[in-house]
């Protein structure tokens, strides 16, 4: 079996195309916990993420053949988890069953001070600055889609970007 | 994009402390991998079957 550890980003779908399936294990180990940590940011629930990572790597492995290699694979992936994760939620609003309130209990006991303090601030923003932060940064949209998502104004969405990210800043730094 | 506000989102995920992803969902994960690519693959066999071979009619 060739060595995929060092196989780049490319090499490895070039190789899961061709059917190499064990090329897979690695582009899942390089970026598992990255989708799962951006899954969280926009659920903020440890077992729905969980799920979502699952799901997200389905289809990932049925849609890779689509990835075009004209941007960084990362940038595909995350944007394919951010609307993953946004149309989970959109899903679940729509049937009753998301309030869009997360409970106040889910950080891990054991976590450090700054990483329940985390928690507690992303618990107290709306589920729409969430969803306006992880399509800017996760899912890397433009401000120009952004506004016609959340059908508000380009400036408006640049302030309320800029806003939440002075707000992060000034609780959590760095 | 701002560089230094992505900084920051990095920073925040990176605070979330999120534990890694166990063994039993990448074990789940490649199974449904296999089952798909099997999957994929019968139907590649399949679809290079000459359709003719799959017709039972009686016409001359």
């Amino acid at each position: 079996m060739p060595s995929y550890e060092l196989f780049t980003d490319n090499e490895l779908i070039d190789a899961i195309n061709q059917g190499n399936i064990n090329a897979f294990e690695f582009l899942y180990d390089r970026y598992t916990s990255k989708v799962l940590k951006r899954c969280y940011f926009i659920c903020l629930n440890l077992e729905t993420a969980r799920d979502l990572n699952q799901e997200i790597w389905v289809k990932v492995f049925l849609h890779l053949h689509t990835f075009k290699k004209e941007a960084a694979f990362s940038s595909w992936l995350y944007r394919l988890t951010t609307n993953h994760c946004l149309n989970y939620i959109k899903s679940k609003a729509h049937t009753g069953q998301w309030s869009g309130e997360i409970p106040l209990n889910e950080p891990r006991q054991k976590s450090p001070a700054a990483s329940i303090e985390v928690h507690l601030l992303l618990q107290k923003l709306s589920l729409e600055d969430r969803t306006i932060l992880a399509m800017k940064f996760l899912g890397e949209y433009s401000y120009e889609e952004i506004s016609a998502i959340c059908k508000i104004g380009v400036s408006a969405a640049k302030m309320r970007v800029s806003r939440l990210i002075t707000k992060l800043r000034e609780e959590v730094g760095p | 994009m701002n560089d230094d506000e992505q900084q920051t989102f990095e920073y925040v995920l990176d605070s979330l402390d999120i534990p890694e992803p166990d063994q039993t969902t990448k074990n789940k994960i490649m199974k449904a991998v296999y089952f798909l690519n099997v999957a994929k693959e019968v139907g590649a066999f399949h679809a290079s079957i000459p359709r003719t071979l799959f017709d039972d009619s009686n016409e001359e």
